[in-house]
Parts: C-alpha cells; sequence; structure tokens
C-alpha cells in the first residue's frame, strides 16, 4: 500500500468526521444585522404618497397597498386597491407566503408610519425582498394629496405643478372626476387657471 | 456571500460568461482524466476500468464536504443553492434510456462532446444525435407531457427521506466512497481487460 | 529537495487544509443572527411596555437617575446642535460597532433611543432587541416632539404619537369609493379606437 494514499484516506476520513460533527444552521432566510441596519438607516423603502397616488391612477399593476391597521380601521376606509394585513397577524404563514411574491411591490400603509415601518422591519429581517413603506401614512396622505397646501408665490414652478397633481389626483380619489389627471402634463399655461379656481372656492 | 449569482453579487449577465469558463475547465477535466476514451467509460459496465467511479465519487464527496463547510464559514447559504425537483417517472425512464446508451454506444452526453472535440467520428455521430433527440423531445412534448410530469416531489433531498442529518450523510458518502477506493482494485484484477 | 517529494495528492490535501484551517479561524457567522424570534418582536411591538413617552424621559432626566442612558441616534452635526441632557451620540449607522455593542452590553443600565421622530428611532429599538439586548428602550415622539415642550396630547398619551388618526378619513371621501370603479370605463374607450387602427393597417 502507497503512503499517499494512506494519506489522503486519512484526510478524506477527517474531513467526513468533521462536516459530521459540524452543528445545523436552523432553516432561516434571515440576514445579517448589518445589512438591516443599513437598510433601517437609509431611506429606501419608503414610498411618498405622491408617488403611490400617481400609482394608484396609472393602475400600476406592481403595486399592492396593505393596511397593517386593525379590521374596524380598515373597514371604515382604505386606499383604493389595498387589502388588510392587521400587524398582530403579519407573521401567519399564508401572509408571509404572500408578501414573498417577486412580482409585486409590497407598501405597508398604517396612521402614520410608525406600525407600516414596524412590519417592514419584520419582513425585511425574515429576508422578504419586496416590501415597501408609505411615509407619512393615511395622516400624510390626507395633507398632501386630498388636501393640499398651496405652495407660496416664491415657489419653484415644481411646487406648482406637485400642487396641480395633487389636486388633479385629490379629485380623483374623491370621485369626481378623472379627465384633470391627463390635463395634468398640460404646459404650464394651465397654471393660471386653476389659480383663480382656488382663489373663487376661497372667496366661497 | 455566495451563492454569487441569486445574492446579486455577480449580475445574471455574467452567467453565460461564467457558465463558458466553467465548461471549459470541465472539458479539460474530463479530457484529462480519460472520458474521451468510449473503452475507459464502458470499463465500468464490462468491470476493467473503474476510473468513472473513482473521478465522479470523488467530485461528488468532495462537493458534499465543501459545501458543507462553505455553509458553515459562512461563504455560502445552502438555502439559496437550487434543488433539481424530482419526477419519478421521467428519472427512472430517462435513467434506463441514458444507461442503455451509454453502455452500447460508448459514451454520456458531456463525454460525448469532449471527444468529438478530439476529432472522434462516433462521439460526433452522438452529438448529433443529442441534438436530434432534444429536438424530437421539444416536437413531442404535448404527448408525452403527463408522463414527464408524474411522480413530481419537489426538491427533496436524500438526507431528508432517509431521516438523516446532512452532515451524517456527507459522511457516509465519504465513507462508501472511500472503501470503494481500496474495493474496487480487487475487482480490476480479477477481470482481464480486453485487447483491442 | 530530493527527500520530500510532493506528488499531486499531496498538493491536494494541503489545498484543502489551507481552505479549511482558515475558514474555522475566520469564521463569523454565528448559527443564527437573531436570538429573539420575529414572533416575540412582534408581540414586544404591539404592547409597546419599551416605548417611553417624553414626559417620563423628562422624569427621569430630573431625578438624575445615573442608571438611565439617553443615546442619540442623529448625525453628528444635528447632536452637536442640539440633543438631550447627557445624551450619547451614536449615528444610525455606527449602531452594530463593536463598543457600541459593548456599552448595551452593560446590563445595570437603561439604554433610551432617540431620533428625530419616533420612526427613526423605532427601527435601531427593534434591531436591538431582536439581538437581545432587553435593558434598550425607545423615545415616542422623538427629539422634534420633544423640544416643543408640549406634553403629550390626552387623548394619545401613552400611545403612539404618530399613529394618532389625525382626521376622520372617511369624510373626505364621503362615500364616493365606490364612484373610482366606474372610471374603469375610460379604458374601453381606448378598445375601439385600436380595433379601427387594425382595420385601417388591414386596408393597406
Amino acid at each position: 500500500m502507497q503512503k499517499g494514499t494512506i494519506f489522503l484516506t486519512v484526510v478524506a476520513l477527517g474531513i467526513g468526521v468533521l462536516v459530521w460533527l459540524l452543528p445545523e444552521r436552523p432553516e432561516s432566510n434571515d440576514i445579517p444585522p448589518h445589512i438591516l441596519l443599513h437598510d433601517i438607516g437609509s431611506g429606501t423603502r419608503f414610498y411618498s404618497t405622491d408617488q403611490i397616488a400617481s400609482m394608484l391612477i396609472g393602475r400600476d399593476p406592481s403595486l399592492q397597498l396593505i393596511d397593517v391597521r386593525d379590521p374596524e380601521a380598515y373597514d371604515k376606509f382604505h386606499l383604493p386597491g389595498a387589502v388588510n394585513i392587521p400587524l398582530k397577524n403579519i407573521l401567519q404563514e399564508e401572509n408571509i407566503d404572500m408578501l414573498s411574491g417577486e412580482e409585486q411591490q409590497h407598501v405597508f400603509y398604517s396612521n402614520g408610519t410608525l406600525r407600516a415601518n414596524q412590519a417592514w422591519v419584520l419582513t425585511k429581517r425574515m429576508g422578504i425582498k419586496n416590501t415597501f413603506v408609505m411615509q407619512g401614512g393615511l395622516n400624510h396622505w390626507i395633507e398632501t394629496i386630498m388636501n393640499p397646501p398651496y405652495p407660496p408665490s416664491s415657489a419653484p414652478s415644481q411646487a406648482f405643478d406637485l400642487y396641480d397633481f395633487r389636486v388633479a389626483a385629490g379629485s380623483y380619489f374623491r370621485g369626481e372626476t378623472a379627465a384633470p389627471v391627463k390635463k395634468q402634463k398640460a404646459p404650464v399655461k394651465v397654471v393660471p387657471r386653476r389659480k383663480k379656481k382656488v382663489t373663487v372656492s376661497g372667496g366661497c | 456571500m455566495g451563492p454569487l449569482v441569486p445574492q446579486g453579487i455577480i449580475s445574471p449577465e455574467w452567467d453565460f460568461i461564467i457558465a463558458l469558463v466553467i465548461g471549459i475547465g470541465f472539458g479539460f477535466i474530463l479530457e484529462g482524466a480519460g472520458f474521451s476514451s468510449s473503452r475507459n467509460l464502458v470499463g465500468l459496465f464490462y468491470g476493467y476500468d473503474f476510473v468513472v467511479l473513482r473521478v465522479f465519487f470523488t467530485g461528488g464527496a468532495t462537493a458534499a464536504a465543501g459545501i458543507l463547510l462553505m455553509d458553515y464559514f459562512g461563504w455560502i447559504d445552502i438555502g439559496q443553492l437550487y434543488v433539481q425537483p424530482t419526477y419519478w417517472g421521467a428519472a427512472i425512464v430517462g435513467g434506463l434510456i441514458m444507461g442503455l446508451g451509454f453502455v452500447t454506444g460508448g459514451f454520456c452526453p458531456g463525454t460525448s462532446f469532449a471527444a468529438a472535440s478530439i476529432g472522434k467520428m462516433d462521439a460526433l455521430m452522438f452529438v448529433v444525435g443529442t441534438f436530434l433527440g432534444a429536438f424530437l423531445f421539444g416536437e413531442t412534448y404535448p404527448l408525452i407531457q403527463n408522463f414527464v410530469n408524474s411522480g413530481y416531489e419537489g426538491g427533496i433531498k436524500i438526507y431528508d427521506s432517509l431521516g438523516m442529518s446532512r452532515g451524517l450523510f456527507t459522511f457516509l458518502l465519504i465513507l462508501v466512497a472511500v472503501g470503494m477506493f481500496y474495493f474496487v482494485p480487487v475487482i480490476e484484477k480479477k477481470v482481464r481487460k480486453p485487447e483491442y | 529537495m530530493g527527500k520530500i517529494h510532493l506528488n499531486s495528492n499531496h498538493w491536494a490535501a494541503l489545498l484543502l487544509l489551507l481552505l479549511v484551517v482558515p475558514g474555522f479561524i475566520f469564521s463569523h457567522r454565528p448559527l443564527q443572527y437573531y436570538p429573539v424570534s420575529e414572533q416575540e418582536i412582534l408581540e414586544e411591538v404591539l404592547a409597546m411596555k419599551d416605548a417611553l413617552t417624553p414626559g417620563e424621559v423628562r422624569k427621569a432626566l430630573r431625578s438624575g437617575d445615573p442608571s438611565v442612558v439617553l443615546v442619540d441616534l442623529r448625525t453628528p452635526a444635528e447632536y452637536v446642535i442640539g440633543h438631550l441632557g447627557g445624551a450619547v451620540n451614536i449615528p444610525v449607522f455606527d449602531l452594530l460597532q463593536k463598543e457600541n455593542l459593548k456599552m448595551f452590553g452593560d446590563t445595570t443600565k437603561t439604554f433610551v433611543l432617540y431620533a428625530d421622530n419616533e420612526v427613526n428611532g423605532c427601527g435601531p429599538w427593534m434591531l436591538l432587541r431582536q439581538l437581545g439586548y432587553d435593558n434598550v428602550k425607545v423615545m415616542l415622539g422623538g427629539y422634534d416632539f420633544y423640544i416643543t415642550g408640549k406634553p403629550m396630547p390626552k387623548e394619545i398619551e401613552g400611545k403612539c404619537y404618530d399613529e394618532h388618526p389625525r382626521y376622520d378619513y372617511a369624510s373626505f371621501f364621503k362615500g364616493n369609493r365606490a364612484d373610482v370603479q366606474p372610471k374603469k370605463t375610460p379604458p374601453k374607450v381606448v378598445i375601439p379606437r385600436n380595433k379601427k387602427k387594425v382595420t385601417v393597417s388591414g386596408g393597406c
């Protein structure tokens, strides 16, 4: 028997015993803490209410809103197309399965940001990639989309464009008419007309 | 960190380039191990040459132990590796066809390419046959679809089915491999290699 | 050289050992990233026991209790401009550095995290809790609310400031949500146009 053969046999068996004795890692998709911290610290998880509004109006099929409030609050009011997963049920298996789907972006919202953010931290830790948070929640939704503040006259023109968009989106979600949404991309000329309208309504 | 492509460390566009590099290496090793000779390959069947068994057992045992160790070190994540799903019906019939072809023709798909590259005519016909077979499969797929998908079990793993830990299974695999290396020469000595 | 002859077997075994030994020395991946399960964290998050109101923090600061340490998660620049009394500055991305984790490991002390708002404080708090540090608490409202000096409004006392519904959402929509659906009709208008186009091209 060759010396080399015996040596190789010992090495192979040694590695085998080593592998046998290694403690087995429990199966989980948890992401490392430093990656989770990086995601928590950076704001890449946030969608603004304006982005969500324009996605809803455009009927973006990749958007799936998720209402993490209680069922009672959800029944009273929820954004169009949102499904209800109360925060306390978020770890249930069927919900995790649904959130793990990679073809849609799952955007959490609640009254504010906090609860949605907590849902996001939990799902992110579990290695679920496509979850996001609507920044400001429904409070901010009302303040920006349904009841936008009129920009000061010194504001840049983008602020007025944004205001126009918000007014149009607000009327869309109120169910008045969808037409202004498409006019929103029209040239800046539209702006003075809008201004008049607003002052008139203020006079009333 | 790994696996590199599913984790996004290497973008999927690089898949083909990496496949090319690994393929060149694989062909090099096949040729170097003598797998381009059909006499070496069918020796496993007649019992005069077990080089195929040695190479594949070494490869399998090394890869299994290496992946487990790397998972432990945190260099690779076993949970993210792709596991080829099991179809019992197709696996059994496919295995029979492949084994029959292997022992009559003297090549398996990979080695036929290695042998064709050094200019063996029979291997070249093998390659042509491979493409014809793939074409026929594609054309007749609607007819045999039910059979191809029969006995679906998902990505099952042998150590789960046997109810043992993967570490123990790998140890047994290495043990069997080492046992083979000592036992196989005994058969080789008894069976005389035919002279051509 | 004549005495020690290394064949290819030896090289292969050596290479393997060179991989395995450094692996064991430099292996840093723990068996589990998080000692606390998602379910436990979810229950804590729902109970909000570790959330202190600004009033409680103020009281603790006045009492001069040395076991309470405030941790400022904002950037160093914000910290220099103004921070709560005795607060330590740990910018959020430095949270998991060794010396900071060592500090949180001191079980005789209670650490109260705060950021500019409670959302930015909650994520790091959840991360530390998941890593098993149970002497870490978070301040509700955040720095921005604290420095206003206002007490928490009565109706949200002890709850999340951010999550309080500031509006009656449904009133902004007045049951018009049903009207949103008929707006699925505009796409129908588009379809005949397409049909016409097809027939025209067929005529060509």
